[in-house]
């Protein structure tokens, strides 16, 4: 599984990368053009539920619906206003009725007619649940971040593996093309040699405090004991179902590093040819209104996580460095390069944002067909999101750490080492 | 070392307690401490809140000491999850036992959960405990066994897990299957193949939910390896569509060694399975798949053939270059057919191929091929061939596209336009810019320019559309204008903000339209100028929302953030911009920005929204310097009139206080001045005196005659200072001494000085040493942090040879010492300044020592 070899790649694909301005044009075609045939019969379509869906997971979902091979049957939700919204949504798709709605989403996965399911709930939900999705024989696509913990997100890993699932991480950059062709100019040495990547980050956040109690709703509306779910016990207070649960440890993922790192970091990974591995020290730095963290990989490649200093080319950005030149892109779909020369192998200005799952979801489809692996299968989740982890951990303890990328251990660092894992709240067991 | 921790701990007050967990040695001795304080938490009458709290930061920090303490909520409703956070992660056979222990003293969901602590710990001698539990009559507790004798994953367990297979109700069965495939795994990866193979067979031929026994049979698969072939063809060969989806899996992982297999059963399938098969086979990689799916990706059917014809694509940049015109030839041969969803895919399949930095004879293929197809005389080809040069971006193809761009065939014309975007060099542009320039209208010219512009030289093709601008009538200038801002860079912009200022009402609108979205901070400076300058109104306040919007979503150092922020507020007259600018203040909250946004609450008019600003801060958990929010937050309460933001600040307020006291205490701070007596201190009593809890010195009277320093007794070397301090009176000095030694028998002291003061704000002066500033912002910027006759937090941070400063949480000076001469330890001392008419004020003296 891992195969140091590939970050040596890089080199011999240089001399490939022939100075050509006449042919370069990245695009992303599907592997497969499986279901994009026009009609499908109704016998081979995918049957997909929803698990806890509001405005990203609607987002992603409005793309579901849009693929003629899949139909989407029902959809669990804590709240009773989204089971609505959702099944409205879903209903006028279908062209009929039937969407069902449960307030338990182990009602849904207990049905056998499922496919596969779209799981969007909070962070504190996603590794569990897509856990049970997966022992239920259910293809899974978990929005981001996945794992709440280093330990879940490998257990995860080794879940979705020993079901046979099928597996898809929210991170859809993997399939937006201006993202994949910056990755693409650094893993075919256009830029030479890569010194230095770089991934940004928001503002992190590491909350402790309780909300102040207020009156636990009828569960018909809000189901808050569901709410909650693994994570620990809290009164119940309105703020945190209607978003402000961000930034509180018990419900966020790596003090917020995650929400857009575990995109980010991703993307430099796969810029790296590295999702094999991870960064093997994390130290934060001293930089006002920042949060820096300088990462560093064994082959000494390093890689920056920081919120400033970007060039306005939407969320997310990313960017990459080496000895003959630098890329930079972001959700905007615009892309920055150092040189005319690496301009004019840019792609045509495309209309798809970095935020659009328009061509992640399809990769997610055909696999479910294909039984393949998708861009952001669970290998490649696991390994971005432990490192962002790692990350977290290195910036809440302030100062660096080493991580074995083999172990996934810190090494010689108990005090770290156990900042890896936490509780699920009884009874919940994966 | 821990520069950074402490950084980080003042910051995020909520977080603090995680902050003080042990770097080094000195710190272990403070933890033991903190474990102690925590362990009588646990043990006392405390409310929930912080007993859950204290068990997390044992979770980090906790010994074997602690575990009979946390143990004892194993069994609590609200606290069961916060006691197994942390006696997961306690390392040692104490937290073993008691999890152990709990097994048979705790009930229903919450033995759920000490059987899944047990699980996390992969506690093997829990083994004989947890068998029986796997015939509990709750259900929930008969899984987590199941779930942790899995992952435990030795023999035993497994013999265990595979004897109750077949015993208790469905639902317990599957995760009894699901445990014996977790065991296969870990005895698999530790060596044991034989056992871990028989456990998969005896899971595949029990009677199991069918999702278990698939994952059973590819895992068997996997397991088996070239041995397994048999097995794998067989489930290939299935009727049921998830048996052969597992299989297809197991192919996938097995990787190479699957391929003969795949192509044997191939022919024995449906054409929708032979897709499947196709599609798993490029996915290899495998080149000697290649025969195969070109035979399918030629004479396959529907479906089928464009299958094949994306996993061409899939496998094609593998190949060898002979391979590769093989493959070329055959998609060529499929764009020349009649159906657009072939044509379609092979044109993607050769565009990603010449993408791909192919070889030169390959390239040249591709355009021969290419350029054979523009010159077919059947349209369908001819069109193929058009779409392909634009995507190959084959710049040879130009002249002949723009003599297609005057085609009669409608088609025909809107392709070559489209392709002349891909096609385009530097030196055939001004005859695409006159072709858009004289179909100003059609959106095909415009977005081929705009696919041209954006891979040619930046500059250059600025320079050629400014140009062009010059005898452009006034639509095509609009269209210039546009071209130029989807560009960007220095000349786009000269030429947009240009066309701003014009006297033209339509070019104004377009320009002042589209510098509202650039996407560079370059255009503040003159969207501000706009915002100023312009005479039409509606542009006027345009450029100002444009300017705003710079800082709200572009990047800018917070400096320049703030900047932008003073001049909209400045310069706007309706209160729909002033709004704009507390969206920037809330969203990028650094002290600078909280100092500003306080300082807005004296003014009436801009109250409300700045309150609420900082109420937001509050409410949302940003991460603030606690003093700073605080007195934030008190200054709301004091000034604002809507009573919801008032009792919503109090509210607040309140909570981040109660908060930060823990975090102070659990990070080991120390109050240095009890508010009654000067315990700890000595200095001249005539000139410090005590006065409402405070420390007050000097007078607005009399001048204070000379400088008089009141001195800690205690030396520190390492240490985290914080006071808050008020200086009255028209010129005020005074300062706080840190590594100072006194002078035997004299007023003065020696040593470096925190200083405050007018001139002198946050600076490190070197007392009666170097004497002179050592580290310090810009003389003009000394001001900006500081409350001038008002309370203001100072924080002082010494480690090694560096020393910090933060006023109201804005930091001042970060300075490493150079002088290995210069002592790194000795007193604190509060410094009145002598020959001049003020007074200091000095509170809240806490310090930890580091």
């Amino acid at each position: 599984m891992t195969n140091k070899s590939t970050l040596n790649r890089r080199n011999f694909m240089k001399t490939a990368a022939a100075a050509s301005t006449v042919f370069s044009v990245p695009t992303i075609i599907p592997g497969t053009a499986l279901g994009l045939n026009g009609t499908v019969a109704p016998s081979e379509r995918i049957i997909l539920g929803g698990i806890g869906i509001r405005r990203r997971g609607g987002y992603v979902l409005g793309h579901m619906l849009e693929q003629p091979d899949v139909r989407f049957a029902a959809i669990a939700d804590v709240r009773a206003d989204q089971r609505k919204t959702v099944k409205a949504m879903a209903d006028k798709q279908n062209g009929d009725t039937k969407c069902d709605t449960y307030r338990d989403f182990r009602e849904l996965l207990a049905r056998d007619d499922i496919d596969a399911v779209l799981i969007a709930t909070g962070d504190r939900w996603h590794a569990t649940a897509s856990m049970m999705a997966a022992e239920a024989g259910k293809d899974v696509y978990s929005e981001k971040p996945c794992a709440i913990s280093i330990e879940l997100a490998r257990r995860l890993q080794q879940t979705i593996q020993r079901t046979g699932r099928v597996f898809q991480a929210g991170t859809q950059r993997r399939n937006v093309s201006n993202f994949a062709h910056a990755s693409k100019l650094a893993q075919t040495g256009q830029l030479g040699k890569i010194h230095t990547v770089h991934s940004s980050i928001y503002q992190l956040i590491d909350r402790h405090d309780w909300l102040p109690a207020q009156p636990e709703p009828d569960p018909n509306v809000i189901d808050w004991n569901m709410w909650l779910g693994p994570a620990p016990w809290r009164p119940y207070n309105r703020a945190y179902v209607e978003g402000a649960w961000r930034g509180h440890y018990d419900f966020d993922s790596g003090a917020k590093l995650l929400d857009w790192g575990a995109h980010t970091l991703d993307i430099c990974q796969w810029a790296l040819d590295a999702d094999h591995t991870m960064p093997v020290t994390y130290e934060p730095k001293d930089v006002p209104d920042d949060n820096v963290i300088e990462c560093e990989y064994e082959n000494g490649i390093k890689l920056v996580m920081r919120r400033n200093g970007w060039m306005g080319l939407g969320t997310c950005p990313v960017r990459f460095e080496g000895e003959a030149g630098w890329v930079e892109t972001g959700d905007s779909g615009q892309t920055a390069v150092s040189s005319d020369q690496l301009r004019a192998s840019l792609p045509s200005p495309s209309s798809i944002p970095g935020t659009s799952p328009k061509f992640h979801v399809r990769d997610f489809f055909n696999c479910v067909k294909t039984r393949s692996k998708p861009a952001a299968n669970e290998d490649v989740m696991a390994r971005s999101h432990i490192a962002c982890h790692a990350a977290a951990i290195a910036w809440k303890l302030g100062r660096k750490v080493k991580f074995d990328p083999v172990t996934e251990e810190f090494v010689n660092d108990d005090e770290a080492n156990r900042m890896r894992s936490r509780a699920m709240r009884e009874p919940w067991t994966v | 070392m821990s520069a950074i921790k402490f950084y980080f701990a003042l910051l995020f007050s909520a977080c603090l307690w995680m902050n003080t967990a042990s770097v080094n040695a000195a710190d272990k001795i403070d933890t033991t401490k903190e474990t102690s304080r925590l362990v009588k938490v646990l043990n006392s009458n405390n409310d929930t809140y912080t007993k859950a709290m204290a068990c997390r930061r044992l979770a980090a920090i906790g010994d074997q000491s602690t575990v009979e303490s946390i143990a004892k909520y194993l069994g609590d409703e609200k606290l069961a999850t916060y006691a197994r956070s942390a006696l997961e992660n306690i390392p040692g056979k104490a937290a073993s036992a008691a999890l152990r222990t709990a097994l048979k003293n705790v009930k229903g969901n919450q033995l759920v959960g000490v059987i899944n602590s047990i699980s996390k710990r992969k506690d093997s001698q829990a083994t004989a405990d947890l068998i029986p539990l796997l015939s509990d009559k709750n259900a929930k507790v008969a899984i987590a066994a199941a779930h942790a004798l899995g992952s435990i994953g030795t023999k035993p367990a497994a013999k265990a897990l595979q004897t109750a297979i077949g015993k208790g109700d469905a639902i317990v069965q599957r995760e009894v299957g699901f445990g014996c495939l977790m065991c296969a795994r870990s005895l698999a990866k530790q060596g044991d193949n034989k056992t871990a193979i028989a456990l998969t067979q005896a899971v595949n031929q029990a009677n199991l939910p069918k999702n278990i026994k698939l994952a059973a049979t590819q895992l068997t698969i996997v397991l088996k390896g070239k041995s397994g072939l048999g097995l794998l063809a067989t489930e290939l060969k299935t009727e049921n569509l998830q048996r052969f989806r597992s299989a297809l899996q197991a192919a996938r992982d097995l990787g190479k060694i699957s391929t003969p297999t795949l192509i044997d059963v191939y022919k024995t399938l449906s054409d929708e399975r032979k897709a499947l098969i196709i599609a798993a086979l490029s996915l290899s990689h495998d080149p000697t798949a290649l025969p195969l799916i070109r035979e399918a990706a030629t004479k396959g059917a529907g479906p089928l053939k464009l299958q094949a014809i994306y996993a061409l694509g899939e496998l094609a940049p593998t190949l060898n270059e002979n391979a590769q015109l093989q493959v070329l030839k055959d998609l060529f041969g499929q764009a020349k057919q009649n159906h657009l969803e072939i044509v379609t895919a092979a044109q993607a399949v050769i565009a990603k191929l010449a993408s791909n930095q192919p070889s030169e004879k390959v390239k040249a293929f591709i355009i021969a091929n290419t350029n054979q197809l523009v010159e077919s005389e059947t349209l369908q080809q001819q069109l193929a061939g058009i779409q392909l040069a634009g995507a190959c971006r084959i710049s040879s193809a130009t002249p002949a596209m723009l003599k297609l761009a005057q085609h009669s065939n409608a088609d025909v014309k809107q392709a070559a336009i489209k392709a002349l975007g891909g096609t385009t060099s530097s030196a055939d542009l001004p005859q695409l810019i006159a072709l858009a320039l004289k179909s100003a209208n059609d959106p095909t010219t415009g977005d081929a320019l705009k696919a041209a512009g954006s891979r040619l030289p930046l500059e250059k093709t600025a320079n050629t559309l400014a140009a062009a601008m010059q005898d452009a009538s006034i639509e095509q200038k609009q269209l210039l204008l546009n071209q130029l801002a989807a560009l960007g860079g220095a000349t786009a912009l000269k030429t947009v903000v240009a066309a701003a200022h014009s006297n033209e009402d339509a070019l104004q609108n377009t320009a002042t339209d589209l510098l509202g979205k650039w996407v560079s901070i370059d255009v503040a400076p003159p969207l501000l100028e706009l915002a100023n300058n312009l005479e039409n109104s509606k542009y006027k306040i345009r450029s100002l929302r444009g300017y705003i919007r710079v800082a709200r979503q572009l990047n800018m150092t917070p400096a320049q953030r703030l900047e932008v922020c003073r001049n909209t507020l400045a310069v706007a007259e309706r209160n729909d911009e002033k709004k704009l600018v507390f969206e920037v203040l809330r969203r990028y909250p650094n002290p600078l920005a909280v100092n500003y946004t306080t300082s807005l609450l004296k003014d009436k008019q801009l109250n409300v929204p700045a309150s609420a600003t900082i109420v937001s801060w509050a409410e949302r958990g940003t991460p603030i310097d606690a003093d700073l929010l605080q007195n934030a937050l008190q200054q709301v309460v004091a000034t604002t009139s809507n009573e919801n933001l008032k009792q919503r600040a109090a509210q607040q307020q309140a909570r981040i206080q109660t908060q930060a006291k823990q975090d102070e205490q659990g990070l080991g701070f120390q109050s240095l001045f009890d508010g009654k007596s000067f315990t700890g201190w000595h200095g001249n009593e005539k000139i410090f005196r005590i006065q409402n809890g405070e420390i007050v010195a000097g007078s607005l009277e009399k001048m204070v005659e000379r400088n008089e320093f009141l001195r800690s007794n205690k030396e520190y070397d390492d240490f985290e200072l914080k006071l808050e301090f008020k200086l009255l009176g028209e010129k005020t000095n005074a300062g706080v001494q840190i590594r100072t030694a006194e002078i035997p028998d004299h007023h003065e002291v020696i040593g470096y000085q925190a200083d405050l003061g007018h001139g002198y704000w946050g600076c490190l002066y070197d007392e009666s040493r170097r004497k002179k500033i050592l580290a310090g912002p810009p003389k003009d910027q000394r001001d900006i942090p500081v409350r001038m006759n008002d309370w203001n937090s100072y924080r002082i941070r010494c480690a090694g040879p560096r020393i910090q400063i933060w006023i109201n949480g804005v930091q001042t000076v970060d300075f490493t010492e150079e002088d290995p001469q210069i002592p790194l330890k000795g007193i604190i001392a509060l410094q009145i300044h002598g020959n001049l008419i003020n007074q200091a004020h000095y509170r809240n003296v806490r310090l930890r020592e580091l």
